[in-house]
């Protein structure tokens, strides 16, 4: 799954946290991942990596900070200038070529 | 306007001098506008040389203001002249406004007029002024009018700058680090003592003693083809000396000079070769600023740096990163030099700061690196630094990582050991000074969440989008080793001594032979004192090493390139003189 989101500095960027599997399951820094994402849409949450956990700790901000200024774009928008030059328009793509051992 | 009306005089100065490389500076002409009243005075170097003091008042009740103070203070002090009391320098505040974020047209006064977007002198027609300056004199009529106008142009600039500072000034500190660009100007003035014969030696023969260099250093490297570094050589080299090196992503190793300055302290056999690698490519010998009287002097960069630490020009400094060089350093016949550090400034300002009690107590022990080896177990607790060498490199090797946000792979390759055993070691870190962490990541937070960072005394770091939270981990010991610094150079100046140079986390400074204990006695107080008031109270311990003449300061680090050149050079002159290095 793809989310929006902002850092402090004002960086737009978007985020993609693993979904649980079909069974359900899901590792540790993804369950983690996607906690942070829920929480931090209603607080700014510093997402900090903890090796010996195998996890992301979470922190929420208890300070009262603004909110962040959005930017007046769709996700569509957003996805075309994330991915620009690496988007597969067509069925002649070079990545589906070489998928079909054509290239 | 808040925060100066108690002042009963405000002094926009500015000076234009000339100052050939080395030399203290020669006034022209000054200018200085009292900011209330208009009050204008225009003098030329004839009349600033017929006065025993500034035509204005410097006492405590009035505030001198300039952009880039330093530099109207040395002109103070080639006259004569009483220091100013109270200084607001306006370059170091706006620094401090905008550190660490973009500014669009630079740190000068023409770029503070931009960025408060208020009108200024054209920037060509500044150019052309400062070239006038100089060329020097003698100056005709015409060229004493443009000068004295140009001066006062600056004024009118300051004039417009001021007010537009001022509700964002946080005026203690500023008064603070104004003080030290009064420290600042005594020092540049003051200057290193340089044994210039040797250095003209050196200038004279540097193409040929740069060739026959490189041949007798890679006598025990074997990494040379002619004057030409081969990588794979070296790439042999540290396998045989099995020395641990970075390697970029593209395998290939880490050869730009901070990897090879990182790697030399950690393995001192890489110094000579660091040294070399220096002479041939950067090192301009040419650059190095000495004055007729055998005296280094360069402007010392003051709040450059992010930390704010000062940031000389490397080439035109005697402690730029050729420590073999320091050999110039020689005191005066009577006089010598010492060289004043604090002991392990970086792990005391983090053990303070944080309010630590187990680092700070392991800092005073005298040894923090052993006493962090026992905290953790890793030693007996009756160990030396004689009988566990190795055990106490690697938890020093760990507790400096630290200082620099290092993570575990950055340790392991420093270290020369698996990442297992880094990790092993940070972990034994976060156990041992778990109060420290608290605070450090609390910084780091702090930070991202605001924005901002500051030293105790006010010099603030602003977050911008391409944040490195590594080098926010270490802005609190860089940036409050820089305030200890500054203030101990204020007390040390102020009190009479006579300090040739800031370095890093030392001072060098100068006095009769006969005298330099009482000297080092008094520095070492007001390094100490410097220290307690960073660190609300804690006394971070000092060092000083004692040069006499005829004898020369010596870096360690650069001995042996040091000892290579003096051979060579010996061989290239004259036996007799051979004596003299």
């Amino acid at each position: 799954m793809l989310f929006t989101a902002m850092n402090r500095q004002g960086v737009l960027f978007l985020w993609p946290v693993r979904l649980p599997g079909a069974d359900g399951r899901i590792d540790e820094w993804s369950r983690s991942a996607l906690d942070a994402a829920g929480l931090a849409q209603g607080n700014w949450v510093r997402v900090m990596a903890n090796m010996s956990l195998g996890a992301y700790e979470l922190f929420s901000a208890v300070a009262d900070i603004p909110a962040p200024t959005w930017p007046d774009k769709s996700l569509t928008e957003l996805l075309r200038v994330a991915f620009r030059d690496k988007m597969i328009d067509s069925i002649d793509h070079p990545v589906l070529q070489k998928l079909r051992g054509e290239a | 306007m808040q925060g100066l009306e108690h002042y009963s005089e405000i002094w926009l100065v500015d000076f234009e001098f000339h100052q050939p490389s080395g030399e203290t500076p020669e006034p022209i002409c000054m200018v200085a506008r009292e900011f209330r009243s208009g009050r204008l005075l225009r003098l030329w170097a004839d009349e600033l040389a017929s006065l025993r003091a500034a035509p204005f008042d410097t006492g405590a009740d009035s505030l001198f203001v300039a952009y880039y103070a330093s530099a109207e203070l040395g002109c103070f002090l080639s006259l004569g002249w009483p220091m100013p009391v109270r200084i607001l320098d306006l370059f170091t505040e706006f620094r401090c406004l905008t550190n660490g974020l973009p500014v669009a047209c630079g740190n000068g006064l023409l770029g503070a007029l931009a960025h408060f977007g208020l009108d200024a002198l054209a920037g060509s027609e500044k150019d052309s002024m400062r070239d006038l300056a100089i060329r020097g004199g003698p100056f005709a009529d015409d060229e004493r009018q443009a000068l004295t106008d140009y001066c006062e142009s600056d004024v009118v600039a300051l004039a417009k700058l001021l007010p537009a500072m001022v509700p964002q000034l946080d005026l203690p500190r500023a008064l603070l680090r104004g003080r030290y660009m009064a420290a600042a100007a005594r020092m540049e003035w003051n200057g290193v003592p340089i044994d210039s014969r040797l250095l003209g030696d050196l200038r004279h023969n540097w193409d040929d003693i740069k060739v026959r260099t490189v041949q007798r250093v890679d006598t025990d490297y074997g990494v040379y083809d002619g004057t030409t570094f081969k990588h794979d050589r070296f790439a042999e080299w540290l396998a045989r000396n099995d020395v641990p090196w970075p390697r970029l992503d593209t395998g290939r190793l880490a050869l730009d000079d901070n990897t090879f300055r990182q790697m030399a302290k950690l393995h001192p056999s890489v110094a000579p070769l660091r040294e070399i690698r220096h002479a041939l490519g950067e090192m301009r010998l040419e650059s190095l600023a000495v004055g007729s009287d055998a005296r280094n002097r360069c402007m010392l960069s003051v709040f450059r740096a992010r930390t704010s630490r000062n940031q000389p020009s490397n080439a035109k400094f005697i402690f730029g990163p050729s420590c073999w060089l320091r050999g110039l350093i020689k005191p005066e016949p009577g006089m010598a030099v010492a060289y004043c550090d604090w002991t392990q400034q970086e792990i005391g300002i983090g053990a303070a700061l944080s309010g630590d009690n187990g680092m700070m107590a392991d800092y005073e022990s005298g040894d923090f690196y052993l006493a962090f080896a026992k905290q953790a177990g890793a030693v007996p607790q009756h160990a030396t630094k004689e009988s566990h060498a190795q055990e106490r490199g690697q938890f020093k090797v760990c507790a400096l990582a630290v200082q620099y946000g290092m993570g575990s792979q950055s340790l392991a390759t420093s270290l020369g050991e698996s990442e297992a055993k880094a990790r092993e070691l940070l972990r034994l870190h976060h156990e041992a000074y778990p109060k420290f962490w608290a605070w450090s990541e609390a910084a780091v937070n702090h930070a991202m969440l605001r924005n901002w960072l500051q030293t105790v005394f006010g010099w603030r770091i602003q977050v911008g989008p391409n944040v490195n939270p590594r080098s926010l981990a270490n802005f609190p010991m860089q940036g409050n080793g820089a305030e200890m610094l500054r203030l101990a150079c204020c007390l040390a100046t102020e009190r009479g001594i006579r300090v040739c140079a800031p370095v890093h986390d030392a001072l060098l400074v100068e006095g009769p032979a006969d005298e330099i204990e009482e000297v080092v006695a008094k520095t070492q107080a007001a390094m100490e004192e410097a220290s307690e008031s960073v660190l609300s109270g804690f006394r971070l311990r000092t060092d000083a090493e004692i040069v006499r003449y005829p004898s020369r300061y010596m870096d360690e680090r650069g001995a042996k390139m040091w000892d290579t050149v003096g051979s060579i050079l010996g061989d290239m002159r004259e036996v007799e003189t051979a004596e003299n290095w």
